[in-house]
């Protein structure tokens, strides 16, 4: 397809930081090591958080401050990396403290009240406002559908982040829709994130390093989508030693295997994942006509000691084959059905000096699903797809400690090819043959910002300029301002106010009732608008100190508009019809999110709790009428527990209690006489939009792990994973059904999953 | 035979940990109160053309399957209505009603006329309102039916031709067969066919495929043309695009078109010219 030509490079670097502190007298003395490649990181600035007065670490890290007093605390910070907040009096007991300061993904600094000391199997490492991250690697141990942990599907413990059906891998951030979230893998989007039609993330949990999900506040440098960008990472490969991963789960196998290829220069990493049932079905002679299968490979090369280069590519397949009799052999009555996913991501970064670091990514994403099918003389394929070539150059210039600016571009090609159909036979009467509306549309988009300290206050200014073009003369333009002002009240709390606007040219066309993975997705049109909203955010995050709790609180108002929804009606099975069917109105949400986390000793948590409002409002729906949208679930309360017995056993529990999501049952049927007089046929009749609440729901998950580490190299861990432990109801919709017992219909609610059980086996060599 | 032993036992867990999964349904205690509203549908007789059947509309509870849906509507009979139609200043009262159906055979039956119905609902005492147009009954100027005979089914394809009148026109074409006693069988195949004002040609030619049907020789079928309103044909439309929903209840809501004030259903007038054909 030559587009493995387009990755063509130059530049740019990385470095880390590790950190050894050191309290002599009054002095701290240290070194700044970056986590992931143990490299040491020049130029990181120390300050303290009382006088603000500082210095900055040598081409070493190393670094030597006096201090004035053993409350005071110094912020740690390098363009590139999380800031981090040490009380010095926490320091000076220690005789060789390791602090590591993270890579952000995003690049972006963060306001975080983050405790040094915090377990290091918290998955939760970071938590502002409107930003968290979560370690990859630490949610294996969390409960899951099928015992394999879901990067995707773990979010929702997350404040603002409401889930949708049980199992699917939508997610509903701050009152916005399910195709409003960026979710990004080392820089390329990624458009259908589940196998298995949803139940389980096409991320593969081996390869993960850190997650951050932007829910508000947004930086600059990031946009295209209304409610939250969720920026994914694959970890660093093993640049000193080749070692093995082996995860046995329920559904599927994954193997995983990095080391270097020139140490300390180029390493690499190479992850498979397949199901198995499939396979495992053959053996008794029966038939399982489903598997999927990814594959992710990865070099990281360290250029030199300020640069370094990352390729990493993904391939996902889902794979069914339907025949009507498994012996039959013939092609006249089948149906195939592939989804596929790739992306090709190549990133470098480095210092181009002491004061400008460069990060550079490069990208090909394609998503595409095919069907085709044959009955008889019936017959008919379907290919969807949508390519996006990208390019983002990030620059970070850190003019003092008091004063950072960061700005850069981004150009996005994208390339889709919606529904392109192909039927014959009687079935062509229903779905005609279409050659679909492809579309190619480049959008580019310029960035910059601006961040001050001045004592206590820290103020981020930044405007994004978005621009799509259609054609030579149509194009829309975006100014989108964002604004984040950060007042440190004390060491402990911090106060936090964000403005921003975002902008989304590119929708995903689904159904109000249910997502599929075959929903298409379509950029805007002259007669489609871009959505647009606003958002402002008022929080704050404390730290006791004395007791091992972080808290977070924060209130939100969000308003958007130019949403996307469908006459009423639309039937949209593959429909190439459904920009005339396509309505645009408004809607808001608004609501209070809780934080509370535990992060030293034994036992960890995580309590979040959000109490929210959506709405929105069409013109041409609901008879002009305001309706609450699907998933306005009123209350969310997730709590998360780890607790680690010893080295070896270690417990998580999560409960959950959710808000019932909204629905729009029938509500009754009227009969009419048909066209010609000689029948009846029954139409049905619905209430409001979205005017019944499903029950509500709550469930409890269970794991229990043991770990067997030994000094034989031969590590393993046998996961046992208890979902829905109590085996009660999600609803997911209220259907209509037959009362055998009592001869008459009824309206019931199902649910999807019940008590699932299901074991792990993960071996390291 | 070991083979089958095994597979049935493998099937046999797997049935138990399926079920075993599935969580039980709730119960739902929370749906609205539907409000009952008359329902108005147009009947076509030979004898009068105006004809109406006025039901109620019925909640989710009260459905029944297939076999007994005639005595569901004979039960939803909304009867002793005083319907009122005024034509060209002319007022008449629906005043005969035999077998569910209102009608009056003193009303002039004149193409173009506008119809107006209007009585009071029983339920809420609203004033019930709707008015149509009869008309202008357009003929088959050529209609030629052919089988078709594919791998595995035969089709019938019709090929006809229309003289299509000045302004935009709007055209249903109902297929169906008849039985050996002249019974329609079941609910026709609607053909749906708008016209090109901006046409200079009055002449519509076209043909089309019944999908999903097997015919054969010696069957006997009904084809009708029938000029019809915009707004019934963007109901008759409305309702074709849902032709591929499987399943009501998991599908997107819609609100079906009416052109009934204070009341649901479509008052509708229009006169078929019928063909009966005999395939070969």
């Amino acid at each position: 397809m030559g587009y493995i030509g387009r990755f063509l490079i130059c530049i740019i670097l990385l470095s880390g930081i590790n950190f050894i502190l050191h309290a002599q007298d009054s002095f701290v003395k240290g070194k700044i090591i970056d986590k992931t490649s143990n490299v040491p990181v020049p130029y990181t600035h120390i300050r303290f958080v009382k006088n603000n007065k500082g210095t900055t670490s040598d081409l070493n890290g190393n670094f030597k401050l006096e201090f004035e007093s053993l409350e005071d605390s110094i912020i740690i910070s390098s363009i590139g990396y999380s800031k981090k907040l040490l009380v010095i009096k926490d320091l000076i007991n220690r005789n060789d403290i390791n602090i590591y300061l993270v890579p952000l993904s995003t690049n972006l600094d963060e306001v975080a009240v983050i405790a040094e000391r915090i377990n290091k199997k918290q998955f939760i490492n970071s938590i502002s406002n409107n930003q968290y991250s979560i370690n990859a690697q630490q949610i294996k141990n969390l409960p899951s559908i099928s015992g394999e942990s879901d990067i995707i599907k773990s979010l929702t413990i997350l404040p603002g982040t409401i889930k949708g059906i049980e199992g699917s891998p939508d997610l509903f951030v701050r009152g916005g829709d399910a195709d409003q979230n960026l979710i990004i893998f080392n820089g390329a989007p990624v458009f259908i994130t589940g196998h298995l039609f949803g139940f389980l993330s096409v991320f593969n949990p081996d390869i993960l390093g850190d997650v951050t999900m932007h829910t508000g506040g947004f930086p600059a440098n990031y946009g295209g989508r209304l409610s939250s960008i969720i920026a994914i990472n694959s970890k660093k490969a093993d640049t000193s030693e080749w070692n093995y991963n082996l995860n046995i789960g329920t559904i599927s196998t994954s193997i995983k295997a990095e080391g270097p290829v020139i140490k300390n220069k180029l390493s690499f990493m190479g992850a498979v994942r397949r199901t198995y049932i499939d396979q495992l079905a053959k053996v008794f002679s029966s038939e399982v006509p489903y598997y999927f299968t990814d594959v992710n490979t990865q070099f990281d090369f360290n250029i030199n000691k300020r640069f370094s280069a990352q390729y990493h590519f993904y391939m996902g397949e889902d794979i069914m084959k339907l025949r009507r009799n498994r012996n039959d052999t013939s092609s006249t009555n089948k149906t195939d059905f592939v989804l596929q996913n790739f992306t090709h991501t190549l990133s470098i970064r480095g210092n181009l000096n002491q004061n400008l670091l460069s990060i550079l990514n490069i990208y090909y994403t394609e998503f595409k699903y095919k069907i085709n099918s044959q009955f008889e003389d019936n017959s008919l394929s379907a290919v969807s797809d949508i390519k996006e070539y990208g390019i983002k150059h990030n620059l970070v210039y850190t003019i003092n400690n008091k004063i950072k600016t960061e700005f850069g571009y981004e150009i996005i090609n994208h390339d889709i090819s919606p529904n392109l159909l192909n039927t014959s036979g009687e079935i062509s009467d229903f779905i005609s043959s279409s050659k679909g509306k492809s579309r190619e549309v480049p959008e580019w988009s310029i960035y910059g910002t601006g961040e001050y300290h001045f004592n206590k206050l820290k103020i981020d200014i930044g405007l994004r300029l978005s621009n799509i073009i259609l054609s030579k003369n149509i194009f829309y333009f975006n100014p989108e301002p964002r604004f984040s002002l950060n007042y440190q009240v004390n060491n402990r709390m911090t106060l936090n106010l964000t403005y921003s606007r975002m902008v989304q040219y590119l929708h995903r066309v689904s159904s109000n009732a249910f997502t599929l993975p075959t929903d298409l997705w379509y950029p805007v049109t002259k007669s489609i608008k871009p959505q647009k909203s606003d958002q402002i955010t008022f929080g704050t995050s404390w730290n006791p100190g004395s007791l091992p709790f972080v808290v977070k609180s924060g209130i939100y108002y969000k308003y958007m508009k130019n949403l996307i929804e469908f006459e009423e009606g639309t039937n949209l099975t593959l429909s190439n019809d459904f920009e005339s069917k396509l309505v645009q109105g408004f809607g808001n949400s608004y609501g209070w999110e809780l934080f509370i986390q535990k992060n030293e000793g034994k036992w960890l948590g995580n309590l979040s709790y959000t109490l929210s409002w959506s709405n929105r409002n069409f013109k041409e729906i609901n008879n002009g009428k305001s309706f609450r949208s699907r998933y306005d679930r009123r209350h969310n309360l997730i709590f998360v527990n780890q607790y680690s017995f010893n080295d070896r056993w270690s417990v998580s529990v999560l409960w959950e209690y959710l808000s019932g999501a909204r629905f729009t049952p029938i509500l009754g049927y009227y009969a009419m006489i048909n066209s010609s007089s000689t029948g009846v046929s029954l139409t049905p009749q619905y209430p409001d939009r979205n005017s019944v609440k499903l029950n509500d729901s709550h469930r409890l998950d269970l794991s229990i792990t043991y770990d067997h580490t030994n000094k034989n190299k031969f590590d393993w861990s046998v996961k046992l994973n208890l979902y829905n432990i109590y085996n009660r109801t999600s609803p997911v919709a209220i259907d209509v059904v037959y009362d055998e017992e009592n001869k008459n219909y009824k309206y019931e609610q199902p649910g999807l999953l019940g008590f699932l059980p299901s074991l792990t086996f993960n071996a390291k060599f | 035979m070991q083979n089958f032993e095994m597979r049935t036992l493998i099937c046999f867990i797997l049935i138990l940990v399926i079920q075993g999964c599935l969580p039980e349904p709730l119960e739902v205690d929370n749906i609205p109160t539907l409000k009952k509203q008359p329902v108005i549908t147009s009947v076509n007789f030979n004898e009068t053309f105006l004809n109406l059947i006025i039901t109620q509309n019925f909640t989710v509870e009260s459905r029944v399957s297939g076999d007994n849906i005639h005595s569901l509507i004979q039960s939803l009979l909304v009867e002793d209505l005083e319907i009122m139609i005024t034509t060209n200043n002319q007022q008449f009262l629906l005043t005969e009603y035999l077998e569910g159906v209102y009608f009056n055979p003193e009303i002039p039956e004149k193409e173009g006329n506008i119809y107006k119905l209007s009585f009071l609902d029983p339920y809420s005492q609203d004033s019930v309102k709707a008015e149509a147009t009869l008309m202008e009954k357009i003929s088959f100027s050529e209609l030629e039916t052919t089988l078709l005979y594919t791998e595995f089914d035969t089709l019938l394809n019709i090929e006809f031709t229309i003289n299509d009148p000045l302004g935009k026109n709007y055209y249903m074409i109902n297929t169906q067969k008849v039985s050996s006693d002249y019974y329609l069988l079941q609910s026709p195949y609607v053909e749906l066919i708008e016209d090109n004002s901006d046409s200079s040609e009055h002449i519509i030619s076209s043909s089309f495929t019944i999908p999903f049907e097997d015919f054969a020789p010696n069957d006997t079928i009904l084809v009708s043309l029938s000029n019809i309103e915009k707004s019934y044909f963007d109901y008759l439309k409305q309702k074709d695009s849902q032709r591929l929903i499987l399943i009501d209840e998991l599908s997107e809501p819609i609100n079906y078109k009416s052109n009934v004030i204070n009341g649901l259903g479509f008052f509708t007038l229009f006169k078929p010219d019928i063909e009966i054909i005999r395939l070969e």
